[in-house]
């Protein structure tokens, strides 16, 4: 427990729908510093509610989330604003997750400049934020819209890191982009997660991506989830009926 | 077979920027067929093409003939289309089976009314029971994978020849993509369909078609059976979709192969071979000289290394 | 970018008056309100006095010159004042929600419900006539505008995710609706503006044809009402001014359509490769 750096219990957040309920059901799970943990789910299973209260866009109605020792659902505020660097989080789809009005240049700056660098010093961390996820300079005065996916979730991740987060939240980040630039994308964050060994919260559908890229996965179905543990252990021995099922829905090549 | 319809020299254009420079298609009456490619390589383009439906400004050379025909197919009636949002393919206001029914009437005449009964009988063919009840429902009420059924019911509405699917599941989960792409195979065998499948996922594709078209940046790498590219593939572009595709079929491995660099600019290809740039096998020839199709057409490679078959 | 001819004749003339109302003071110096020939002399009667002179002897073009300075320049004045003052109440409503919104929308309806020309006569008459209460009482009858379009954008993109991707990067609320939503969100009000100045001349116009503009300037609505008494002789000492007026208005108004077709698909560019 004391390598945990995230502990979540009773996590609860429900959004009436129809006769019925979607989001969060009440969930229970950790992630240790450096681990990835990847969730599990269709649309309408609570995963994005997950995303969105941990980095508190949302409120939850009951639960708690112990996040590097403090408890997270409890700080607001001005101290809410300063601990944020250290959950952050990548977009699923990195068109609509910039300003399309704001240069590259412009999103890499505000990570820093908040943190209250001046303009040389951001300027520098810009730079090395782009040789981190492998872009060139040339693209600081380009818009969101005028580079490639692949490109863009490379801005977004360096986005995200530049507060150096303990936690990175990343929603369906390859699900947008082209199949022969999803592997390199996955590549770059191990890359990145084994030289800051930060950990990463995986949300995604895609159980040959989950499989890729978590040690620990959890099934999320109905807002609860129904089966927790090791990726290649649940892949080879699922145990509960919708993860079965989950698995066998996978369309294979080979 | 014999061919329903023949692709050849197709090249469209847009203002100075061609983005599909000469496919040569076939496509075997009855057989399904999957166009394989990712952004930029076309594929939407070719198969609007094959509808008939290419915006004006689009400017297209080539040849598309229908053997066994003696008249121009029409969209909608002898071609199927499905896209790949349900949500923006239906009509939001209209209830679901008004929208089956006005397919009906307007490629058999008379008022949409009349043809309830069939839609409903259409809507229990694509799996949503009981027709009748579903027929007074609008597309917001239905799941996505619910509504994608519903597009499939208005696409066989006109009794088409040829469905085209472009991209059918990219959008769904994948246990509703698993019974969409059962349902499109059922279909298509009880219908006689010829079955045009657009799409970048080689795995869903695998489910499904039985002759493959990989396509990049507009052109044709690679054609033919579907099984024999899987396991010999000829050109590098098929054999690193096949190798980065994250299948669970397969060991996992630490590092992802993967193909490196990005999609080309249509506006800017570089001479030769539009994949040299990014092509393990590369050579000066590949950089200057576009490799001449080796083989049939619906069978064969375009690649200056590629093996005699 | 495409110009149709309607489009480009718009631009033409309101370019050819935003000349002369910017160069009035060299082209046509001295005071345009002196008496300085022949009372209703015609017009092309005497090259010196093209259009010629009403009736008190006061050339008509110059007048019409240096009223083109006056209408323009209330209009505008008073469309881009409600456009700024707008558009920022509308962010603040827009993202701030809650008692804020409730407010602001009150506010906002409670003006809407008086008619433009109304208040903007009552303020005249309180304030006094002058240049700046013109753009005053225009501005505060149409700011209105701006802000609901604002609003309405900003809740539309309140929802999207860069916003929330700026709150978890830990960007305060306003930096966020005035530095990332705002600019998204006006394009819809700058077109609004557009027509604004459009009906800010109209209303300066009328204004000043009430006698309620400033005595000591030319301005077209007075040089209409003065023709009033002339008006079966000499009707041109009406009409040209009231012409001015229609070409003026007219032009704003169609190259407001061209702006906001300009600004459209500009704003869904970017979607869906």
């Amino acid at each position: 427990m004391s390598n945990g750096l995230l502990t979540v219990e009773g996590l609860k957040k429900l959004y009436p729908r129809g006769e019925g309920f979607v989001g969060l059901d009440g969930v229970d799970f950790s992630i240790a510093r450096g681990e990835t943990v990847a969730l599990v789910g269709e649309s309408g299973s609570g995963k994005t509610t997950c995303a969105r209260l941990l980095l508190r866009l949302v409120e939850a109605e009951a639960g708690r989330v112990t996040f590097d020792g403090t408890d997270w659902l409890s700080v607001t505020g001005a101290d809410l604003r300063r601990a944020r660097g250290k959950l952050q989080m990548v977009f699923q789809d990195p068109l609509s997750a910039f300003n399309p009005r704001a240069t590259i240049g412009r999103l890499l700056a505000d990570p820093f400049r908040l943190q209250g660098l001046g303009r040389r010093e951001t300027q520098d961390r810009v730079r090395e934020a782009l040789t981190e996820v492998g872009l060139t300079e040339a693209l600081l005065t380009r818009l969101p819209h005028e580079i490639s996916g692949g490109q863009r979730q490379r801005v977004a991740i360096a986005r995200a890191l530049a507060s150096k987060p303990d936690l990175l939240v990343l929603d369906e980040p390859v699900s947008a982009l082209d199949v022969s630039v999803r592997a390199q994308i996955l590549n770059l964050l191990r890359r990145l997660q084994q030289a800051r060994g930060c950990s990463y919260f995986f949300i995604s559908h895609d159980l040959a991506v989950v499989r890729a890229v978590a040690d620990r996965m959890l099934v999320l179905h109905q807002g609860k989830i129904v089966e927790a543990g090791p990726t290649e252990e649940i892949l080879a021995r699922p145990q509960h009926p919708y993860t079965q099922s989950l698995i066998a829905a996978v369309p294979r090549l080979f | 077979m014999s061919a329903l319809v023949e692709i050849r020299d197709l090249t469209i254009r847009f203002d100075a920027t061609q983005v599909v420079r000469s496919i040569d298609l076939t496509l075997g009456k009855g057989g399904v067929t999957a166009l394989i490619g990712e952004s930029g390589s076309g594929k939407s383009l070719t198969a609007l093409a094959l509808a008939g439906l290419l915006p004006n400004d689009a400017v297209v050379t080539g040849d598309i003939s229908w053997p066994g025909r003696e008249t121009a197919p029409k969209p909608g009636r002898d071609i199927g289309l499905i896209f790949q949002d349900p949500m923006s393919s239906l009509h939001p206001i209209l209830t679901v089976g008004e929208q089956i029914a006005e397919v009906l009437a307007a490629h058999r005449g008379g008022r949409w009314q009349n043809y309830c009964a069939e839609a409903a009988a259409l809507l229990e063919q694509v799996g949503i029971t009981p027709g009748t009840e579903a027929l007074t429902a609008y597309p917001h009420r239905f799941s996505g994978g619910m509504r994608q059924r519903v597009a499939i019911a208005m696409a066989l509405a006109g009794d088409p020849g040829l469905l085209i699917a472009d991209e059918p599941t990219t959008a769904l989960d994948v246990r509703t993509q698993a019974r969409i792409v059962e349902l499109l195979k059922s279909i298509g065998q009880a219908r006689s369909l010829t079955l045009l499948l657009i799409t970048h996922d080689l795995a869903m594709a695998a489910q499904l078609a039985e002759q493959v078209v990989v396509l990049y940046a507009g052109q044709v790498m690679e054609a033919g059976p579907l099984q024999r590219l899987l396991h010999r593939p000829r050109h590098p572009y098929t054999a690193g979709l096949i190798a980065t595709s994250l299948d669970l079929g397969r060991p996992r491995t630490l590092t992802l192969p993967e193909i490196p660099g990005g999609l080309p600019d249509p506006a800017n290809l570089p001479p030769g071979c539009p994949f040299a740039p990014r092509c393990p096998k590369v050579s000066t020839l590949c950089r200057q000289v576009m490799p001449a199709w080796r083989g049939s057409i619906g069978d064969g490679v375009a690649c200056h290394h590629a093996e005699a078959a | 970018m495409k110009v149709g001819f309607l489009t480009g004749l718009a631009a033409a003339i309101l370019g050819i008056l935003s000349a002369a109302a910017l160069l009035a003071p060299w082209i046509l110096p001295g005071d345009p309100l002196a008496m300085v020939g022949r009372p209703l002399l015609l017009p092309f009667e005497d090259w010196v006095r093209p259009l010629g002179t009403d009736r008190l002897g006061r050339d008509v073009l110059a007048a019409l010159v240096h009223g083109a300075r006056v209408s323009l320049s209330v209009a505008l004045a008073a469309a881009l004042a409600a456009t700024v003052v707008g558009s920022i109440i509308g962010t603040l409503a827009g993202y701030a929600g809650g008692w804020v919104d409730i407010v602001l929308m009150r506010l906002a309806d409670a003006f809407r419900t008086v008619p433009n020309f109304v208040l903007a006569l009552a303020l005249v008459s309180v304030i006094g006539p002058s240049l700046s209460s013109f753009v005053l009482a225009i501005g505060l009858t149409a700011w209105t505008g701006p802000a609901r379009l604002v609003r309405a954008e900003v809740l539309s993109l309140k929802a999207r995710d860069f916003v929330d991707a700026c709150r978890v990067l830990g960007m305060p609320g306003w930096q966020i609706a005035l530095r990332e939503v705002l600019p998204n969100a006006v394009g819809p009000a700058i077109a609004l503006g557009a027509v604004t100045v459009a009906s800010a001349i109209l209303v300066e116009t009328a204004l000043s044809f009430l006698g309620l503009g400033d005595p000591n300037r030319a301005s077209w609505g007075q040089m209409i009402a003065e023709g009033r008494s002339v008006l079966r002789s000499n009707w041109y000492l009406s009409a040209i001014p009231g012409l001015a007026v229609v070409a003026a208005a007219l032009s704003v108004n169609i190259l407001a359509d061209a702006l906001s077709d300009w600004l459209a698909p500009r704003r869904a560019e970017g979607a869906a490769e």
